[in-house]
């Protein structure tokens, strides 16, 4: 089944090393166009590492990151996400201080149309750029219902919807491929409900693939069409849902922790 | 032009401290740039500000060049320091910035007491009176309007979302060092500007008005209006550039006391619930400290006045860092809030 699709990221024999820690032991994963895909496994096996890896704000140690068909392993956060892979934080990491709104735009930094002149001297362009980037904002905003509050302060908001200005802050940078660590922590189970059909509705509106990270079974079973088992660091197995779920040395990994797929 | 007209109203000495707000207001709002609005913590503005002086102050004294223009060489000599500087030092975070900073504007004072063409130790003398209250208003207005402007657009956005979070302005496509050194080499622009519209309103340059203390001075105007507010910068430039002037006197030093203990009164109370009561007692209780002060330690005021200065100046410096992080532009918010809801009758 994997054959006939096209790569968008592809991870080639990845590993990292922390001193003398192996966090990511020769990891082979890809994401395809338009994927909903899953990396799962125990607390400490990587998965963040390996988000970190994806995303630049780590050099691998081994093998290549390859994104539409480039190898982007090493390159500055920004270069990354400015190709097009937008993430979210496993704790959340907001610019507490700025509004919601402020939040988004932030992401749109990279698309603004006007330079220093123009933004001192309040030029036209200014204008018209600016308001250009709020509209979009604001149309993000509004897909994720949280528009009413674009004026608040980040900080101020409850947990579920930083969560949401969150993935409303990637979404702005309009990327190819987005990276979701641990979106429904700390949800409750209403919001986890949501929160499931956002990530469809990403998907198709947005036109992104997305890499799930997620410890709640129900979300990745519900949502993901692909999963990447990782354990201390190495993939233990990889497949469908029922695939995984009844893969014995998944269950083995997580020892207890029930799988309710 | 305004200076006449309010030479009408005001003392010479008066309209020069109004020039020297103008002057301060320009420095506190660019080193706000970097430390309030981008999270750096630059502690060298002084020497952004000499290089703009001397280099004014050479062109208009050896070739006469237009003070416009010769004040914008400054202003870019400033900004390329700046780059130099910014390129290798903002890889640098929290106290090594600081430190490297304060390390570079030491050296630009050492500097230019070797420098012999522009008078060295004994100071550059003779600079032409080529700057004025209304110039200094007139730079002071472009530049606050500027800078506003440059902190409402993506640029002020990008310098925040890296004071409130690196790593995710990063990952959200922020240039974090390229943000950061453009902050530092506007901040350093402006403060050449400022620099010399300084030298050219004193005539006079000495490389000690740019040592430590001139940039700790200025790095407390804007602790003390509350940093990334540009209103805040002004505020704090105004209150750090009127209050040693008024420490200079017996009366100054009195209504300065009363004005500390008022704020201090104040910050203490807003923490707990809003009560007119509360501050009538806060009055009183300030008013009665002053009546003491009067009677009883006129004399002792009067022979340490010079210390007093120094002590007012820590104790509303801690009163402000321990109680109010926002600064006064914090505390103006904080008090209109529950005044204005009272006004509305809620």
């Amino acid at each position: 089944m994997l054959k006939g699709l096209k790569k968008l990221l592809e991870l080639k024999a990845v590993s990292k090393n922390f001193g003398g820690l192996r966090a990511v032991n020769h990891v082979d994963m890809f994401v395809p166009e338009g994927g909903l895909y899953g990396l799962i496994g125990p607390n400490g096996a990587g998965k963040t590492t390996i988000f970190n890896l994806i995303t630049g704000i780590y050099e691998p140690t081994e093998g290549e990151i390859i994104f539409d068909g480039e190898n982007i392993g090493g390159l500055q956060p920004h270069v990354i996400s400015r190709k097009g892979i937008a993430r979210t934080f496993q704790n959340i990491r907001l610019f507490k201080e700025l509004t919601v709104l402020e939040n988004v735009l932030i992401a749109r930094q990279a698309f603004k149309g006007y330079g220093l002149i123009s933004a001192m001297f309040r030029l036209p362009k200014y204008y018209r750029e600016e308001k250009k980037i709020k509209e979009e904002a604001m149309q993000i905003l509004s897909l994720l219902g949280i528009a009413d509050k674009a004026n608040f302060k980040a900080g101020a908001l409850p947990y579920g919807e930083q969560r949401l200005t969150e993935i409303a802050r990637a979404l702005a940078l309009k990327p190819k491929l987005i990276l979701l660590d641990e979106p429904a922590a700390g949800m409750n189970p209403a919001e986890t409900e949501n929160l499931m059909e956002l990530i469809k509705r990403i998907r198709s509106d947005f036109k992104t693939s997305v890499l799930l990270i997620e410890h709640d079974m129900k979300v990745v079973m519900g949502v993901c069409e692909y999963i990447y088992v990782l354990d201390y660091g190495s993939l233990i197995s990889e497949g469908t849902p029922e695939e995984v779920s009844k893969d014995p040395k998944v269950i083995e990994a997580y020892l207890g922790e029930q799988l309710n797929a | 032009m305004m200076e006449q007209l309010l030479l009408n109203f005001l003392s010479s000495y008066q309209i020069q401290v109004l020039s020297f707000i103008g002057i301060f207001t320009i420095l506190a709002i660019s080193l706000d740039i970097v430390n309030g609005y981008t999270g750096q913590f630059s502690i060298g503005h002084a020497g952004f500000m000499a290089v703009g002086g001397y280099v004014a102050a050479y062109l208009t004294f050896y070739h006469q060049v237009p003070f416009i223009l010769a004040t914008l060489a400054g202003a870019f000599a400033a900004a390329f320091f700046g780059l130099l500087i910014g390129i290798p030092t903002l890889r640098l975070r929290g106290d090594y910035l600081a430190i490297a900073t304060l390390g570079f504007a030491e050296i630009i004072r050492v500097a230019i007491l070797n420098l012999d063409v522009v008078g060295g130790a004994r100071g550059f003398a003779g600079i032409a009176n080529l700057s004025n209250f209304d110039i200094v208003l007139v730079f002071t207005l472009v530049s606050f309007v500027l800078l506003f402007n440059f902190t409402r657009s993506a640029y002020g956005r990008a310098l925040q979302s890296i004071r409130e979070d690196e790593i995710a302005a990063e990952c959200m496509g922020v240039p974090t060092t390229y943000f950061k050194v453009l902050a530092f080499v506007i901040a350093a622009f402006f403060a050449g500007i400022a620099g010399s519209l300084y030298g050219h309103y004193l005539m006079f340059l000495h490389p000690n008005d740019f040592g430590l203390l001139r940039s700790i001075e200025i790095l407390l105007m804007i602790v003390l209006g509350g940093m990334g507010n540009l209103w805040g910068a002004f505020l704090g430039a105004i209150v750090l550039s009127i209050l040693p002037e008024a420490l200079r006197t017996y009366n100054g030093i009195v209504y300065t006391i009363i004005v500390v203990y008022l704020i201090g009164v104040v910050i203490s109370y807003q923490k707990g619930r809003y009560s007119l009561l509360k501050w009538i007692t806060g009055i009183v209780i300030a008013g009665l400290t002053v009546a003491a002060l009067l009677i009883f330690g006129k004399d002792i005021i009067v022979k340490y006045a010079g210390q007093m200065r120094m002590i007012i100046y820590s104790v509303l410096l801690i009163l402000m860092m321990l109680f109010q992080s926002s600064g006064l532009i914090g505390l103006a918010r904080d008090l209109a809030k529950p005044l204005s809801r009272k006004l509305r009758g809620a």
